[in-house]
Protein backbone atom coordinates (compact mmCIF):
# COMPACT_ATOMS: atom_id res chain seq x y z
CA UNK A 1 0.00 0.00 0.00
CA UNK A 2 3.04 2.25 0.13
CA UNK A 3 3.36 2.48 -3.65
CA UNK A 4 0.17 4.45 -4.02
CA UNK A 5 1.47 6.96 -1.48
CA UNK A 6 4.55 7.48 -3.67
CA UNK A 7 2.37 7.66 -6.79
CA UNK A 8 0.09 10.28 -5.29
CA UNK A 9 3.11 12.34 -4.23
CA UNK A 10 4.46 12.23 -7.81
CA UNK A 11 1.04 13.30 -9.11
CA UNK A 12 1.05 16.17 -6.60
CA UNK A 13 4.36 17.36 -8.08
CA UNK A 14 2.89 17.25 -11.60
CA UNK A 15 -0.23 19.17 -10.56
CA UNK A 16 2.01 21.71 -8.79
CA UNK A 17 3.79 22.23 -12.12
CA UNK A 18 0.44 23.16 -13.67
CA UNK A 19 -0.21 25.49 -10.73
CA UNK A 20 3.09 27.23 -11.42
CA UNK A 21 2.80 27.57 -15.21
CA UNK A 22 -0.97 28.04 -15.31
CA UNK A 23 -1.81 31.03 -17.48
CA UNK A 24 -5.02 32.01 -15.70
CA UNK A 25 -6.08 32.17 -12.07
CA UNK A 26 -8.66 29.42 -12.62
CA UNK A 27 -5.91 26.95 -13.47
CA UNK A 28 -4.24 27.70 -10.18
CA UNK A 29 -7.50 27.30 -8.28
CA UNK A 30 -8.32 23.91 -9.79
CA UNK A 31 -4.73 22.79 -9.23
CA UNK A 32 -5.00 23.71 -5.56
CA UNK A 33 -8.27 21.79 -5.33
CA UNK A 34 -6.67 18.71 -6.90
CA UNK A 35 -3.69 18.97 -4.54
CA UNK A 36 -5.91 19.19 -1.46
CA UNK A 37 -7.97 16.17 -2.50
CA UNK A 38 -4.79 14.15 -3.10
CA UNK A 39 -3.29 15.24 0.24
CA UNK A 40 -6.52 14.25 1.99
CA UNK A 41 -6.32 10.80 0.41
CA UNK A 42 -2.66 10.52 1.47
CA UNK A 43 -3.62 11.25 5.08
CA UNK A 44 -6.43 8.70 4.85
CA UNK A 45 -4.06 6.02 3.52
CA UNK A 46 -1.46 6.93 6.14
CA UNK A 47 -4.00 6.17 8.86
CA UNK A 48 -4.32 2.61 7.58
CA UNK A 49 -0.59 2.13 6.91
CA UNK A 50 0.50 3.23 10.38
CA UNK A 51 -2.49 1.80 12.23
CA UNK A 52 -3.31 5.13 13.87
CA UNK A 53 -6.94 5.54 13.00
CA UNK A 54 -7.24 9.05 14.42
CA UNK A 55 -5.82 10.33 11.15
CA UNK A 56 -9.24 9.78 9.54
CA UNK A 57 -10.63 12.71 11.50
CA UNK A 58 -7.64 14.79 10.43
CA UNK A 59 -8.37 14.02 6.78
CA UNK A 60 -12.00 15.01 7.34
CA UNK A 61 -11.07 18.36 8.89
CA UNK A 62 -8.45 18.99 6.19
CA UNK A 63 -10.99 18.44 3.43
CA UNK A 64 -13.53 20.79 5.02
CA UNK A 65 -10.89 23.48 5.63
CA UNK A 66 -9.82 23.21 1.98
CA UNK A 67 -13.46 23.71 0.94
CA UNK A 68 -13.81 26.80 3.14
CA UNK A 69 -10.52 28.21 1.87
CA UNK A 70 -11.53 27.69 -1.75
CA UNK A 71 -14.81 29.47 -1.13
CA UNK A 72 -12.97 32.37 0.47
CA UNK A 73 -10.55 32.66 -2.47
CA UNK A 74 -13.51 32.72 -4.87
CA UNK A 75 -15.20 35.44 -2.84
CA UNK A 76 -12.05 37.57 -2.93
CA UNK A 77 -11.63 36.90 -6.66
CA UNK A 78 -15.10 38.05 -7.70
CA UNK A 79 -16.30 40.90 -5.51
CA UNK A 80 -19.77 42.27 -5.99
CA UNK A 81 -22.80 40.44 -7.20
CA UNK A 82 -22.75 37.08 -8.89
CA UNK A 83 -24.26 38.15 -12.19
CA UNK A 84 -23.14 36.29 -15.24
CA UNK A 85 -21.77 38.91 -17.56
CA UNK A 86 -19.46 38.51 -20.49
CA UNK A 87 -19.80 41.52 -22.78
CA UNK A 88 -17.98 40.01 -25.76
CA UNK A 89 -19.90 36.77 -26.16
CA UNK A 90 -23.26 36.88 -27.87
CA UNK A 91 -26.22 35.48 -26.02
CA UNK A 92 -24.47 35.41 -22.67
CA UNK A 93 -25.38 38.76 -21.21
CA UNK A 94 -27.52 38.64 -18.12
CA UNK A 95 -31.01 39.95 -17.95
CA UNK A 96 -30.04 43.09 -16.07
CA UNK A 97 -27.37 44.98 -17.94
CA UNK A 98 -27.72 48.04 -15.75
CA UNK A 99 -26.31 46.09 -12.80
CA UNK A 100 -23.17 45.33 -14.76
CA UNK A 101 -22.18 48.98 -14.97
CA UNK A 102 -22.01 49.48 -11.22
CA UNK A 103 -18.42 48.39 -10.84
CA UNK B 1 -8.68 -12.19 -1.34
CA UNK B 2 -9.87 -8.99 0.30
CA UNK B 3 -6.37 -7.51 0.01
CA UNK B 4 -6.34 -8.40 -3.70
CA UNK B 5 -9.65 -6.60 -4.29
CA UNK B 6 -8.40 -3.60 -2.30
CA UNK B 7 -5.21 -3.46 -4.36
CA UNK B 8 -7.25 -3.57 -7.57
CA UNK B 9 -9.27 -0.64 -6.23
CA UNK B 10 -6.06 1.25 -5.45
CA UNK B 11 -4.72 0.62 -8.97
CA UNK B 12 -7.98 1.94 -10.42
CA UNK B 13 -7.86 5.01 -8.23
CA UNK B 14 -4.29 5.72 -9.26
CA UNK B 15 -5.32 5.40 -12.91
CA UNK B 16 -8.19 7.84 -12.31
CA UNK B 17 -5.93 10.38 -10.59
CA UNK B 18 -3.30 9.98 -13.31
CA UNK B 19 -5.80 10.46 -16.12
CA UNK B 20 -7.09 13.58 -14.40
CA UNK B 21 -3.55 14.93 -14.22
CA UNK B 22 -2.97 14.03 -17.87
CA UNK B 23 -6.10 15.93 -18.80
CA UNK B 24 -4.82 18.86 -16.75
CA UNK B 25 -1.86 19.05 -19.13
CA UNK B 26 -3.49 18.16 -22.45
CA UNK B 27 -6.67 20.21 -22.63
CA UNK B 28 -6.63 23.68 -24.20
CA UNK B 29 -8.95 25.53 -21.84
CA UNK B 30 -9.35 26.13 -18.07
CA UNK B 31 -12.92 24.85 -18.13
CA UNK B 32 -12.10 21.58 -19.87
CA UNK B 33 -9.16 21.09 -17.51
CA UNK B 34 -11.53 21.66 -14.63
CA UNK B 35 -13.87 19.00 -16.00
CA UNK B 36 -11.06 16.44 -16.32
CA UNK B 37 -9.74 17.08 -12.81
CA UNK B 38 -13.20 16.97 -11.26
CA UNK B 39 -14.09 13.64 -12.83
CA UNK B 40 -10.71 12.06 -12.04
CA UNK B 41 -10.66 13.19 -8.43
CA UNK B 42 -14.21 12.05 -7.73
CA UNK B 43 -13.57 8.58 -9.21
CA UNK B 44 -10.19 8.20 -7.47
CA UNK B 45 -11.51 9.21 -4.07
CA UNK B 46 -14.44 6.81 -4.44
CA UNK B 47 -12.17 3.89 -5.31
CA UNK B 48 -9.69 4.62 -2.49
CA UNK B 49 -12.60 4.87 -0.07
CA UNK B 50 -13.98 1.52 -1.25
CA UNK B 51 -10.60 -0.16 -0.86
CA UNK B 52 -10.12 1.20 2.65
CA UNK B 53 -13.72 0.20 3.44
CA UNK B 54 -12.75 -3.38 2.65
CA UNK B 55 -9.56 -3.17 4.71
CA UNK B 56 -10.96 -1.48 7.81
CA UNK B 57 -11.11 -3.62 10.97
CA UNK B 58 -14.29 -2.41 12.69
CA UNK B 59 -17.55 -0.68 11.88
CA UNK B 60 -16.82 2.75 13.35
CA UNK B 61 -14.07 3.30 10.80
CA UNK B 62 -16.37 2.14 8.01
CA UNK B 63 -19.03 4.62 9.05
CA UNK B 64 -16.41 7.39 9.16
CA UNK B 65 -15.19 6.44 5.68
CA UNK B 66 -18.74 6.52 4.29
CA UNK B 67 -19.28 9.96 5.81
CA UNK B 68 -16.02 11.24 4.28
CA UNK B 69 -16.94 9.86 0.86
CA UNK B 70 -20.43 11.34 0.97
CA UNK B 71 -19.11 14.76 1.97
CA UNK B 72 -16.44 14.65 -0.70
CA UNK B 73 -18.99 13.78 -3.35
CA UNK B 74 -21.06 16.76 -2.24
CA UNK B 75 -18.19 19.22 -1.87
CA UNK B 76 -16.09 18.53 -4.97
CA UNK B 77 -18.78 19.15 -7.67
CA UNK B 78 -19.96 22.18 -5.70
CA UNK B 79 -16.58 23.82 -5.70
CA UNK B 80 -15.98 22.90 -9.35
CA UNK B 81 -19.26 24.58 -10.28
CA UNK B 82 -18.39 27.68 -8.25
CA UNK B 83 -14.91 27.93 -9.77
CA UNK B 84 -16.38 27.74 -13.29
CA UNK B 85 -18.95 30.41 -12.48
CA UNK B 86 -16.30 32.64 -10.89
CA UNK B 87 -14.13 32.24 -13.97
CA UNK B 88 -16.97 33.33 -16.24
CA UNK B 89 -17.69 36.33 -14.01
CA UNK B 90 -14.01 37.19 -13.75
CA UNK B 91 -13.83 37.37 -17.54
CA UNK B 92 -11.79 34.34 -18.61
CA UNK B 93 -12.95 33.30 -22.05
CA UNK B 94 -13.41 29.72 -23.13
CA UNK B 95 -11.69 28.28 -26.18
CA UNK B 96 -12.80 29.25 -29.69
CA UNK B 97 -15.89 27.51 -30.95
CA UNK B 98 -17.58 27.08 -27.58
CA UNK B 99 -21.33 27.50 -27.60
CA UNK B 100 -22.62 28.99 -24.36
CA UNK B 101 -26.12 29.14 -23.04
CA UNK B 102 -27.57 31.10 -20.21
CA UNK B 103 -28.48 29.38 -16.98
Amino acid sequence: MLWILAGLMALILLVLLRAIIGPTVIDRLISINAITSKVSMIILLMAFVRGEYGFIDIAFVFMLCAFAGGLWILKVLTPGDWQLRLPGIKGFEGDREEVASND
Amino acid sequence: MIKLIANICFIGSFLAFGLGTLGLFRFPDPYTRMHAVGMGDTMGVGLIGFGLFLLSPNWILRIKLVVILFLFWVVNPTITHLVAKAGLIHGIYPVEGTRLRKG
